[in-house]
């Protein structure tokens, strides 16, 4: 379960690379391409691991001048989405227990 | 804000190449080479071989670029000593790994090493069925022999292999039993009959390209995908033109920057300037012109009637009359083939056509 407090963190069984400010991520097999609009983008950038939902949608949220609900949201679904996937690995906060 | 649909690949590739972004890389890292193969096409362009530290800071440059694909060819690449001090390099930097060899100088324990490292992919040269045909072709006794322990050993670990053929007029007869040879390795065949001049000029190793009549007697009616199968899935405009200068170039071992392995047309050297002043900020004259060339350029090729039946490759065209727009002799001849080849299956699907309607109305 994703929540706000999840740390998510990009997968090493990937490759990727920013494209006029745009992700492509490619398997390692190079035979799946997705790629991520900025915002996105600027999502996975930030998700290094080190950063729960909650303080990467905050950096958004000044980053695209959008609401604290609507970049909060736009992470929540973004980690869901890419951790569904297999791109993205989600761990659970303390606050999560 | 996440898309995933299953033409995205497409989709990207176009992406690169309209913004000239250097999608795929082949990386020459010497021009040493242990065979003597009698139609190779590469010559030296006289540069020092790059260190290791000086292939690592451009392969920064071209991570920072957005190149994902990276081949490493040659020469053979396995005489470099650092090659896979090289490798771990480009892979930790988040590249999508081929290796391109005659395979005669691996090891157990360098596949041992390749395992660990699993590049994408791993393409061999073959040159016949047997150590006769091979061996005559590389000039090297043994070499047949190497190159399958090697391909046996890295076959069945995950690592795409491919076993790729130039098919001459020397190997052309096996040409049956390499496909059926590949299957059995469990590597995938990819044979053709693209011999072109070296890249110095010399039309040394044309003496061995097939005839027409070659062609007709010894190549499969139906080549299927084992030999340029994808005739039909482009249009004429789209194939003429290719994505050499725009999203693909080639590194030659001295850091000399060409759009293509096939065109010896040099754009920058990588001791002097950087990738991106090179390729974006400010491309040479040469660039800029292939950049710029468009299918209605090639009058010639254009209203060919040969022109659904060729595989016309700008590079080859260029090695072989020095000019980018003018027609390729060799793909002129495979084209005629082609369509010849595509008659006769008609006719034969007719004749055999009518003989059951026959039948069934008797």
């Amino acid at each position: 379960m994703v929540s706000l407090h999840s740390y998510p963190a990009r997968s090493d069984d990937l490759v990727w690379r920013m494209v006029d400010g745009e992700v492509v991520i490619l398997t390692t097999d190079g035979n799946e391409v997705h790629t991520l609009n900025r915002v996105g983008s600027e999502i996975w950038d930030l998700s290094d691991g080190t950063k729960n939902l909650e303080e990467i949608a905050s950096l958004i949220c000044e980053r695209f001048e959008v609401s604290s609900e609507e970049s909060c949201a736009d992470a929540l679904e973004f980690a869901e989405e890419l951790s569904l996937k297999n791109i993205l690995q989600v761990t659970k906060g303390s606050s999560d227990d | 804000m996440i898309r995933s649909p299953p033409r995205l690949v497409e989709e990207v590739v176009n992406r690169y190449v309209e913004r000239c972004i250097p999608y795929a890389v082949m990386f020459e890292l010497t021009y040493e080479c242990n065979l003597k193969c009698r139609h190779c096409y590469v010559t030296g362009d006289g540069g020092v071989e790059l260190s290791s530290d000086e292939i690592k800071g451009i392969l920064d440059q071209l991570a920072e670029m957005g190149a994902i694909f990276l081949a490493f060819t040659g020469g053979e690449i396995f005489t470099r000593e650092d090659l896979f001090e090289i490798a771990w390099y480009a892979k930790r930097k988040g590249f999508l790994l081929t290796f391109m060899t005659n395979g005669t100088l691996i090891t157990p324990e360098t596949i041992r090493e390749i395992k660990k490292l699993k590049p994408v992919k791993f393409e061999f040269s073959l040159y016949g069925a047997c150590a006769e045909t091979h061996d005559y072709i590389t000039r090297v006794d043994g070499s047949f022999k190497r190159t399958i322990e090697a391909i046996r050993g890295l076959t069945g670990d995950g690592i795409e292999v491919t076993v790729k053929t130039i098919l001459m007029n020397s190997n052309i007869r096996e040409c049956n039993e390499m496909e059926a040879f590949a299957r059995e390795l469990g590597v995938h065949p990819r044979m053709n009959p693209g011999l072109s001049p070296r890249r110095d000029g010399s039309s040394e190793p044309l003496q061995y390209d097939l005839s027409f009549e070659e062609m007709v007697e010894y190549l499969p009616e139906d080549d299927g995908d084992l030999m340029l199968g994808y005739l039909s899935e482009k249009k004429t405009s789209e194939r003429f033109i290719c994505k050499a200068g725009k999203a693909g170039c080639c590194i030659s071992p001295g850091g000399i920057v060409y759009p293509c392995v096939m065109m010896p047309i040099p754009v920058g050297d990588l001791r002097e300037k950087s990738f991106k002043e090179i390729w974006h900020t400010n491309p040479a004259r040469e660039l800029k012109r292939l950049r710029n060339l468009r299918s209605d350029d090639l009058t010639t090729c254009n209203t060919c009637d040969l022109a659904p039946y060729c595989i016309r490759c700008p590079g080859v065209v260029y090695l072989e009359t020095g000019d980018l727009t003018g027609a390729s002799s060799s793909a002129c001849r495979y084209a005629e083939w082609k369509r010849y080849s595509g008659n006769q299956r008609d006719t034969v699907m007719q004749r055999t056509g009518s003989a059951l309607l026959g039948q069934a109305v008797l």
